[in-house]
């Protein structure tokens, strides 16, 4: 387990970060840093915000207010095409191409936004499966994986791009639970060659494991910000407890 | 008044096959290419929801919708200063039949999940790479059955073009009616010809999805 170090550069910085549907505040003056090799894992209830906090900081959603800082460089308009190479995302859906094998699902960006060449990304594709136990996969298409072996399909995809840090919304919340492990598996694996990653997860035995820090967000703000262990023995918050006590029941 | 066997085989070949069914051939390849043409650029344009062409196109649509086929070539006609009734009734018909393409291929970019997109978007994949590669491909497939149907009518409408003097299939068996007098025997074969056309059309189609899906897909798709 990594613990927090105030010595490690902040890679991503929230500030007073405020995002709304309509009138609707989803995120309401959020503030958070994250440092190198921290892995921060969200969790809170539904409709806390949790997908837009990680929507917003890939550029999906725009935000109404505050600012976002990637490596001491506020992200605008303008830059955050580029800033999204470095910024990997994998969502509870997948979200693979479907007409595209999965060598063609890991390459396509590589070679059209790296401008890697095709064989070195196909090789660098092969490493990646071999490491997640799916190299016999590069020629399927997604509609013949399971939901495991997809999701980390996705996760390789994301690893592709060479990101900085990588952001999970619920990896595992479409999966059948023989197929949970996989996934966790994966990302326990991105963990120990120390990747910055952002979590969103309801696996609390997991989160336990891996996490540096948990965050708990509750109706538009970060209600608690703790390392992992102060987190799930000395914080005294009624939501969180409560939050708790269903969640690991 | 009885047809001779030679009358039969003049009406059939002569007139019909040999004179008017390549026109009428030609009059579908063309408006095909120029509809696709049309369809694709349209539908791509308000699937991405660009806006103003988006509700430009929007009211071309609903315009070629609502007046009837023969008005839409009556009036190019009309306007046309330069061009044969057939390179006019080419044009008609791709704007007519384009307009339908059009809404054809749009409603199948937005039935592709946003997921992909979203997934597109985060890895900062350029649009045209994304149409191009993901998304057309995927809507092809899905609108298949939708664009095949509307081939059959693109080539029940070319017989449209007969109002302004083009000499295809309906036109020439216009004609021949002058000669022959006996409508169930002329527009009989004529119709004979459109619906084995047509049919035959379906029956490619059919074996063009398979290919579609699988060129797409990969096998085992169901
Ligand atoms: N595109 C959108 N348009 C309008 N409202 C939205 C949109 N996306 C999210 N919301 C609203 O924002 C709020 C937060 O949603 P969000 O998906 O971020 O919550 P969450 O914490 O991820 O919940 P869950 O655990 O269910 O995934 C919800 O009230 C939701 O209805
Ligand atoms: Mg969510």
């Amino acid at each position: 387990m990594i613990f927090m170090n105030d010595d490690k550069a902040v890679i991503l910085s929230l500030q007073h970060v405020t995002k709304a549907f309509g009138k609707n505040t989803v995120l309401d003056d959020m503030s958070l840093d994250v440092r190198e090799h921290e892995i921060v894992v969200l969790c809170g209830p539904s409709g806390g915000g949790k997908s837009t906090l990680l929507r917003t900081i890939n550029g999906l959603e725009k935000i109404n207010d505050g600012k976002i800082i990637y490596r001491g460089e506020q992200v605008t308009n303008k830059n955050i095409k580029n800033i999204r190479k470095h910024i990997g995302i994998v969502f509870q859906s997948f979200n693979l191409f479907d007409n595209l094998t999965v060598r063609d699902n890991l390459i396509i960006a590589p070679v059209k936004v790296l401008k890697k060449s095709k064989e070195e990304a196909i090789r660098q594709a092969q490493e990646f499966m071999d490491t997640f136990g799916i190299s016999d996969k590069m020629d399927a298409y997604p509609h013949q994986l399971s939901g495991g072996q997809k999701q980390r399909v996705a996760i390789v995809r994301a690893m592709m791009m060479e990101p900085d840090i990588m952001l999970f919304d619920e990896p595992t919340s479409a999966l059948d639970p023989e197929m949970i492990k996989e996934v966790l598996d994966a990302i326990r694996r991105l963990a120990q060659i120390g990747m910055t990653m952002i979590i969103v997860t309801h696996e609390i035995a997991f989160a336990k494991e891996v996490a540096s820090r948990m965050l708990f967000l509750e109706s538009a703000s970060i209600r608690v910000d703790a390392p992992t262990e102060e987190f799930f023995t000395g914080v005294q918050d009624e939501r969180l407890q409560k939050f708790l006590s269903v969640i690991l029941k | 008044m009885g047809l001779s066997l030679h009358d039969h085989f003049t009406i059939f070949f002569t007139i019909l096959i040999k004179s008017g069914l390549p026109l009428t051939l030609k009059l579908v390849l063309g408006s095909f290419l120029g509809a696709c043409a049309i369809g694709l650029a349209g539908g791509v344009i308000r699937g991405l929801k660009i806006p103003v062409l988006d509700q430009i196109l929007g009211l071309y649509a609903q315009l070629c919708r609502g007046i009837p086929d023969m008005l839409v070539l009556l009036f190019f006609y009309a306007v046309m200063v330069y061009g044969s009734t057939y390179s006019i009734s080419v044009l008609a018909i791709s704007v007519i039949q384009g307009a339908y393409m059009q809404e054809i291929i749009k409603g199948g970019i937005l039935s592709i999940d946003k997921g992909q997109w979203e997934a597109a978007r985060a890895m900062s994949l350029p649009v045209p790479v994304v149409l191009f590669r993901i998304v057309i491909p995927q809507v092809m497939l899905i609108a298949m059955p939708a664009l095949i149907g509307q081939v059959v009518l693109l080539i029940k409408g070319t017989s449209v073009a007969s109002t302004i003097g083009c000499l295809e299939l309906t036109k020439r068996g216009v004609i021949a009616m002058a000669r022959f007098s006996n409508a169930l025997v002329v527009y009989g074969y004529i119709l004979i010809i459109f619906f084995i056309l047509c049919h035959a059309l379906t029956m490619l189609g059919r074996r063009v999805e398979r290919k579609v899906t699988r060129k797409v897909m990969g096998d085992l798709y169901e």
